[in-house]
């Protein structure tokens, strides 16, 4: 099949997705479109109407998200084109990563189905869930940087900064990439090699880019938007239940904690940050791009105080370049298909008590809610764990 | 000070000389004779304490509800309220948090519910606070003592209803029956009457006797009342009210409407009061909109604050019921509640009415207000117009009892612990297999490494 054909694939499948999801919403009691798509709607709506995006309660995103849905008051399923195409475009530049990683053929076609035949991505997309266009950002950013096209690579890595926080964590990695280096230790030798002239057009151009993003929407929508874009993202509590480490003990602190000071999950972004911002990077960016931001972005989400599956996203993108030269897909295939398949039963071990504490009113929040994300966090931990051992094992000479 | 008492007869044949006693110096009624007692005194700024009358007239206007959970609601008296306390409040300065402080702590002296202004919501017409606290009768008598004169004994008090406006107090309650004596007293003009009420195409015919005691003394004689109520009961037809099972953390109040539910005038539209503690919410973003419109959600509406960081006591919604048929589903959201803390919680059911544009129905619409047993004022008939006619469902259940899961607040330590020892072993983990890494990447090629690849 070629790439071609498996778009299309992709494309139909999402098609059907949609108008299921049509169906579902117009007779079912549960509805298919997520309820963030009806907040990014009514967004637009507002802007629509000369007013700000934030008047929507829970609008949590730059502007600009609302301004690309604008169309969405004339045509109201527009959005999920909108997502259905970025996921698309996701898997174009996934295959031109792969190809550019010489892999071809049907090889290239079972990896690119990863993503672009993957239900669950499908699934994000057509219930109208944003991440999508952050992703092309992401992989626009990522192709730019492995092209060397720096000041290109900078601006999408500005703006993929500005929609959503977390990509800032790419940022080191994208520096220690361009380094004039075979290995981090030389910088300890020579630490000249980081005043390197596309390190500073990089590091200058994402600034530029961030900042003016900013800046021009300050100035539209004022405090507000740094209130809910940015601020709001570290002084979030978020107690309703999810895939977190940290989401039992969050629920206790914020009820119970009576010092401030005690709680212990403010120093959540310590081992987070410390671990996907700057140790991935050091380690293992001079062996291969790609395989460090996959373990950065899963150790990222693996850490974070609030997980849901749509975070998922954020690191699959990166799992069919990951794949490609991996062991665990030939010499150990075993603990490949563990991996897989601990992650699948730890999750469903956690959606069984979020069930049973959801819909039938028990109380699962300990031991049971606990020890389903401790189990999920080790289960990630332990993925982590082969992932580097992969990573710095593998023969790859070209970097990507 | 004036005091109006009226029984609800069941019979007036019932009345005669031996079981009631009339005289100019006091007037006995036993209780197998009547079915509901109202009382409403009227007091002047004046005759108030001064302290009280110059904390009301902080106000610009006020209205202090309860019902119980077994009150009768009857067409006669009017006494429509929703179950449970209420204080609907206006002020008169900008200044109001303050006086509503000061409102709220005599009300908790007096009355034994207790709110500051950060806890009432505002409405479209005042200032509001409910909740499903109980008064007990000799907790509503010792208020009244504080207020007025010493009044007869009174018991059995199912609901009351207290306005302040144009700087006159009016209390009303009703009660259940109980051997009645009303004596003379020289402070209190003191209207007796009793009546036996019947319905006379679609207004009510009041019956009975009435009598003045006090320094002036009116005799009894009969009289004949024609009254136009504005709020009527639906006969025959109760509601089923429900939270669909298994209710989990996102309950769904079910309105059945099944029997023959039918507009009592093609002017009527059918409506939906909800008043919710804050431990639920409703999203206004969702819900059926092919069945429901939302008119207004007044009140907590945060849609992911948890109960500890709610000040407000909760919402109230009213909805234009669009399609009825089959039933209505109000979905509603539980908020987190603090570990180990009360999670049995007491839900009032809805009120269920259809509101009519009495002028465009009624050449004597005007006869409502005339009405002496009308009460309209604030709370939920003033989202109304004042020529509005309200007719009531019966529901089933007055409230439906609703538990939340918590946590218990004895694990925290050790979730705390679990949770901490989990990050450190996983970071202590992942350190040392990325130094691993950062060591194996920056060592010479061996020879082994070599022949692997």
């Amino acid at each position: 099949m070629s790439s071609t054909l498996l778009l299309v694939a992709g494309a139909l499948m999402r098609v059907g997705f949609l108008l299921f999801g049509q169906y579902q919403d117009a007779n079912m009691e549960v509805k298919y479109t997520d309820i963030d798509y009806l907040v990014f709607s009514d967004a637009a709506g507002y802007v629509w109407n000369g007013g700000s995006p934030y008047v929507r309660e829970t609008y949590r995103y730059t502007p600009l998200l609302s301004w690309l849905l604008l169309p969405n008051n004339i045509f109201e399923d527009f959005g999920k084109w909108l997502f259905i195409t970025c996921d698309l475009i996701t898997g174009l530049i996934i295959l031109q990563l792969l190809e550019m990683a010489m892999v071809k053929g049907w090889k290239k076609t079972v990896l690119g189905s990863i993503w672009i035949l993957n239900p669950m991505v499908a699934t994000i997309s057509t219930r109208g869930s944003s991440e999508s266009v952050l992703t092309v950002f992401v992989m626009l950013f990522v192709y730019n940087l492995l092209k060397r096209n720096v000041m290109t690579c900078a601006v999408f890595a500005g703006i993929a900064v500005h929609f959503k926080i977390y990509p800032v964590i790419y940022i080191p990695t994208a520096i220690i990439f361009l380094l004039p280096v075979h290995s981090i230790k030389q910088v300890w030798r020579s630490p000249g090699v980081v005043f390197e002239d596309s390190v500073i057009t990089f590091v200058f151009c994402t600034i530029v880019t961030f900042v003016t993003l900013g800046s021009i929407m300050y100035i539209i929508n004022g405090y507000e938007f740094l209130e809910h874009s940015y601020l709001y993202h570290f002084i979030r509590s978020d107690h309703r239940h999810n895939f977190s480490i940290y989401n039992v003990s969050l629920y206790f602190t914020s009820a119970l904690s009576q010092i401030p000071s005690a709680d212990f999950t403010r120093l959540a972004f310590i081992p987070q940050l410390l671990l996907s911002a700057v140790i991935v990077p050091l380690a293992l960016t001079k062996k291969s791009l790609c395989d460090t931001f996959l373990i950065q972005t899963l150790t990222f989400v693996t850490f974070n105080k609030v997980v849901t599956s749509q975070y998922f996203i954020w690191f699959l993108i990166f799992l069919p370049l990951y794949l490609r030269n991996s062991s665990l897909l030939s010499l150990n295939k075993s603990k490949g298909i563990m991996a897989l398949l601990l992650w699948i039963s730890s999750q469903a071990t956690w959606l069984f008590f979020a069930y049973k504490l959801e819909f039938l009113g028990e109380s699962t929040f300990f031991p049971q809610l606990l020890l389903s994300s401790v189990g999920f966090f080790f289960v990630n931990i332990y993925i982590l764990g082969l992932f580097i051992d992969d990573t710095t094992s593998k023969h790859n000479s070209s970097g990507i | 000070m004036k005091q109006r008492i009226t029984f609800l007869l069941h019979s007036l044949e019932d009345i005669d000389t031996d079981n009631v006693l009339f005289s100019d110096e006091k007037v006995k009624i036993p209780s197998s004779l009547f079915s509901l007692r109202q009382d409403r005194i009227t007091l002047t700024k004046d005759e108030l304490p001064q302290e009280i009358s110059e904390l009301f007239s902080k106000l610009y206007m006020f209205r202090i509800q309860w019902s119980s959970e077994t009150a009768k609601r009857t067409e006669v008296f009017q006494n429509f309220l929703q179950l449970g306390f209420a204080a609907h409040l206006i002020p008169s300065t900008l200044e109001y948090e303050p006086v509503f402080d000061e409102f709220g702590k005599f009300i908790a002296k007096n009355l034994d519910v207790k709110f500051t202004h950060e806890n009432l919501i505002s409405t479209a017409t005042s200032a509001t606070y409910n909740s499903l606290d109980e008064v007990k009768s000799s907790t509503f008598q010792q208020f009244l003592s504080v207020l007025t004169p010493k009044l007869d004994r009174i018991s059995f008090v199912q609901d009351f209803d207290i306005k302040w406006e144009q700087s006159e107090l009016v209390i009303t309650w009703n009660s259940e029956p109980f051997d009645s004596t009303i004596e003379r007293t020289n402070e209190i003009r003191k209207e007796v009457a009793l009546f036996e009420s019947k319905e006379l195409y679609g207004d009510l015919e009041l019956v009975g006797f009435r009598t003045v005691i006090g320094e002036e003394y009116q005799p009894p004689e009969k009289t004949l009342l024609i009254v136009k109520p504005r709020h009527s009961l639906v006969k025959d037809t109760v509601l089923g009210v429900s939270f669909q099972q298994p209710v989990g953390l996102h309950p769904d109040l079910h309105i059945d409407f099944s029997p023959n539910v039918t507009s009592p005038f093609s002017s009527c539209e059918m409506f939906i009061v909800n008043t919710m503690p804050s431990v639920l919410f409703f999203d206004q973003y969702q819900y059926n909109e092919d069945k429901l419109h939302l008119v207004s959600s007044w009140g907590e509406n945060d849609l992911e604050a948890p109960n500890w960081k709610v000040e407000k006591f909760g919402s109230v919604q009213l909805f234009k019921v669009k399609d009825y048929t089959n039933g209505v589903d109000i979905k509603f959201h539980t908020r987190y509640i603090k570990p180990s803390t009360e999670n049995h919680f007491k839900i009032a059911t809805p009120e269920v009415f259809w509101a009519c544009e009495a002028d465009l129905f009624m050449a004597d619409w005007d006869m409502i207000e005339r009405n002496p047993f009308d009460n309209y004022n604030l709370g939920f008939e003033s989202f109304f117009e004042p020529s509005t006619v309200f007719y009531h469902y019966n529901k089933n259940v007055s409230s439906l009892p609703l538990t939340i899961p918590s946590a218990d607040a004895d694990d925290f330590s050790t979730v705390q612990i679990v949770t901490s020892v989990s990050v450190v072993i996983g970071s202590i983990y992942l350190l040392m297999k990325l130094f691993g890494s950062l060591v194996a990447l920056n060592r010479p090629e061996t020879k082994d490494e070599k022949k692997i690849k």
